[in-house]
């Protein structure tokens, strides 16, 4: 696809363009959402809303990068700010102060489909969800981290360090049950 | 350590994560896009226009009403040639209104050895002053309130007093009582007719003639070596002239009012000292002044990228640098850019000056800038919402403010408005020693802060224009310089030249416009109240 002359179209106002750029990458941004919120109405909330902000910021696209991991971007921002104005999700961004938490050594064979891992990384607390995805997915690192979420880099490498044990847990625990024949149950 | 495989294999899966959004999504995504939202800076402009030019006033008042008083060449002369002489003023110089009550008059040494005690009631209706004659004798009325130096109202045979004292007075007592030391205090109680401002010359062969003012004011009766001035009195009845209210004399208030004259003749001591110290030493004080300025401002922009336009024919030079406003990527469509156009200009202000030497001198100020430019561009197309609302900052979540965005095009003329308030400091130096036609140069810096714009910004990639607030440097640092000639205008100091000013700070913090510049020039013009 040529992302440079749908851009211009888009900016000329074009509708069916920015209905073609949205629908090119709505699906995935979907996922990201998703990934970041504890349900699919939350996550077409951010979607919206970072669609719009995509539409309304689209001049600013210097077209040096990919389109695609420009929007993602705005996407995972667009995400963060749902979170932090969201009442449900606040309480749980409040993060403490914690000593450093020992990192699991443990390599586990991800078994998991897609959905199934999506799914076992939504289980996890705001907090840890959502440094897990922004270090582990997106690949910021805690310096970052640290100026998105408002926190100290210590603090975000120690709840990332949790929510990655936490996760190694459940799916060696999955991968147990599935061996055992046994349906994965929530810890 | 944990193993980097785990991340990546979980990238790599959520990477595959898709779903199919609801249609209401797109349905709302589309709803918004297309709303048009205006937003005028012109409030927001407004809103520190008015406390600005409330400033200005204030600032312009205080300049005007803290200037120092002027000296009359008269007391000048006085304090000049004794500077040390006890603060002594005259009774009979107070002009209408302004309450100078209270008067004290230093016998000198004649009188000194005279009779101090002696006071007497002036005989008759017409109460009298009787100055005896001396040779040197001033009284000096000082509209500055400064005292003759010599004062003295020498002590001699009583002498009538001066044909003034018949005036219908208002009821008005003045008491020279001769102190113990030597010291004199006058106390008026009210006035109400209008006493000339004069000089007060005791002559010998005027006899009183110190008694201008108001030969009722004063009941002196002099014995011998003394003035003694008081109320003339009958049983406790100011004799008042024909026609004239009696007045009652109350010893208690009289006494009051005198402790009160005393108190004031300390006050003007203080100020006569400090008007001596000002006199002696050479003062250059701050002058204010209103400034202004009419021209006009354009971009200038220095540095662009030298990719071409696909229709060159079509395409606008930039008339700034000559350079072209361009593209970074080739647009297959034809794409019209406009050359920024010069626009007009103008401000206003207060300045505050202050000579460092005789051609030499430095001025800080508070101005208020306008600057336009004019552009061609196409249609509006949409809106969108500026920079500093989106990524890593929660300001996503504030109330979103959107602008409209214009495609390039040649439809319509449009004026990019820009509205700064500026703080400039400069020197300024007398080129010439002509008192006629001065001449000045003046060149400075000045630090503005943008305070609204409707600026249009040309984005170089996306070929748009766009209204951004957020990309624009708020705060600039200009360059000026201007040549300037004082005009003689009757009662003001006026200086008019050309000026130039160049913003060294570029007005974008982006680079989706290039580097841009402010460029003034104009007509500048200062006005001095008052003649130097």
């Amino acid at each position: 696809m040529d992302y440079h002359q749908l851009v211009k179209d888009c900016l000329r106002g074009e509708t069916a363009a920015q209905k073609q750029l949205y629908e090119h990458f709505a699906g995935a941004m979907l996922g990201v959402c998703y990934r970041y919120t504890k349900s699919m109405v939350d996550a077409e909330d951010v979607l919206q809303e970072g669609f719009i902000m995509v539409f309304r910021n689209l001049h600013q696209f210097s077209f040096s990068g990919e389109l695609g991991g420009w929007v993602r971007r705005i996407m995972v921002n667009t995400a963060i700010n749902y979170l932090k104005k969201n009442s449900r999700y606040q309480t749980e961004l409040l993060f403490t102060e914690t000593v450093l938490h020992p990192v699991s050594d443990d390599d586990p064979e991800i078994a998991l489909s897609t959905k199934e891992l999506a799914e076992m990384i939504r289980q996890l607390p705001p907090g840890y969800q959502a440094i897990f995805n922004l270090h582990a997915v997106e690949g910021y690192t805690h310096v970052e981290i640290g100026k998105i979420l408002g926190i100290k880099e210590g603090t975000s490498r120690s709840q990332y360090a949790r929510a990655r044990a936490l996760l190694i847990s459940w799916i060696n625990k999955f991968s147990a049950a599935n061996k055992n024949e046994t349906n994965y149950a929530r810890p | 350590m944990h193993d980097p495989k785990f991340e990546k294999e979980v990238q790599q899966k959520m990477t595959e994560l898709e779903f199919s959004p609801s249609e209401s999504v797109w349905a709302n995504v589309e709803k918004e896009i297309n709303q048009l939202h205006t937003r005028r800076s012109f409030p927001f402009f407004w809103r520190l226009a008015l406390p600005a030019l409330l400033l200005l006033a204030g600032g312009g008042y205080y300049f005007f009403s803290s200037r120092p008083a002027r000296v009359s060449p008269v007391a000048a002369t006085s304090i000049h040639t004794n500077p040390t002489a006890p603060a002594t003023s005259n009774t009979a110089n107070s002009e209408p209104g302004t309450s100078e009550p209270a008067t004290a008059e230093r016998a000198t040494g004649e009188r000194a050895a005279g009779n101090p005690a002696a006071s007497k009631t002036a005989t008759g209706n017409t109460p009298s002053t009787a100055v005896s004659p001396a040779p040197e004798t001033s009284v000096t009325p000082a509209p500055s309130r400064t005292s003759a130096p010599k004062s003295t109202l020498t002590p001699a045979p009583a002498t009538a007093a001066s044909s003034n004292s018949s005036k219908p007075g208002a009821g008005e007592s003045a008491t020279l009582a001769a102190a113990p030391d030597n010291t004199t205090t006058a106390t008026r109680t009210k006035r109400s007719t209008r006493i000339p401002t004069t000089t007060h010359t005791a002559h010998p062969a005027a006899g009183a003639s110190a008694s201008e003012g108001n030969a009722d004011d004063l009941a002196t009766t002099s014995g011998t070596g003394s003035i003694t001035t008081e109320p003339a009195t009958k049983g406790g009845m100011v004799a008042s002239g024909a026609g004239r209210q009696p007045f009652l004399f109350n010893p208690a208030l009289a006494k009051l009012k005198s402790s009160t004259a005393a108190i004031h003749a300390s006050k003007l001591a203080t100020k006569n000292a400090i008007a001596i110290k000002t006199l002696q030493s050479p003062h250059r004080p701050w002058e204010a002044a209103f400034a202004g300025g009419i021209g006009v401002s354009s971009l200038h922009q220095a540095q662009m990228s030298n990719v071409t336009l696909n229709n060159a024919a079509s395409s606008f030079s930039n008339t700034a640098v000559a350079n072209t406003v361009t593209y970074a990527a080739a647009r297959p469509s034809q794409q019209y850019v406009s050359t920024v156009k010069p626009g007009i200009s103008f401000w206003a202000g207060v300045l505050a000056n202050k000579p460092l030497s005789d051609r030499w001198s430095i001025s800080l100020g508070l101005n208020l800038y306008y600057y336009s430019t004019r552009v061609r561009i196409g249609e509006q197309v949409n809106t969108y919402t500026p920079s500093s609302a989106t990524l890593l900052t929660s300001s996503a979540v504030a109330p979103i403010q959107s602008y409209p965005y214009y495609n390039t095009g040649n439809e319509q003329a449009y004026t990019n408005r820009y509205y700064f308030m500026e703080l400039p400091i400069a020197a300024e130096w007398k080129i010439n020693r002509s008192h006629l036609l001065p001449l000045f140069w003046d060149g400075g810096l000045s630090v503005s802060y943008l305070m609204g714009s409707s600026a249009v910004y040309y984005n170089t990639k996306s070929g748009v224009y766009f209204k951004d607030g957020g990309v624009a440097n708020h705060t600039q640092v200009n360059i000026s310089t201007g040549l300037m000639v004082g005009l003689p205008v009757k009662g003001l100091r006026v200086q008019v030249g050309p000026q130039v000013q160049y913003g060294l700070t570029p007005l974008l913090n982006t680079e989706l416009s290039g580097p841009q510049h402010i460029f003034y020039g104009g007509l500048r013009f200062v006005v001095y109240p008052g003649k130097k």
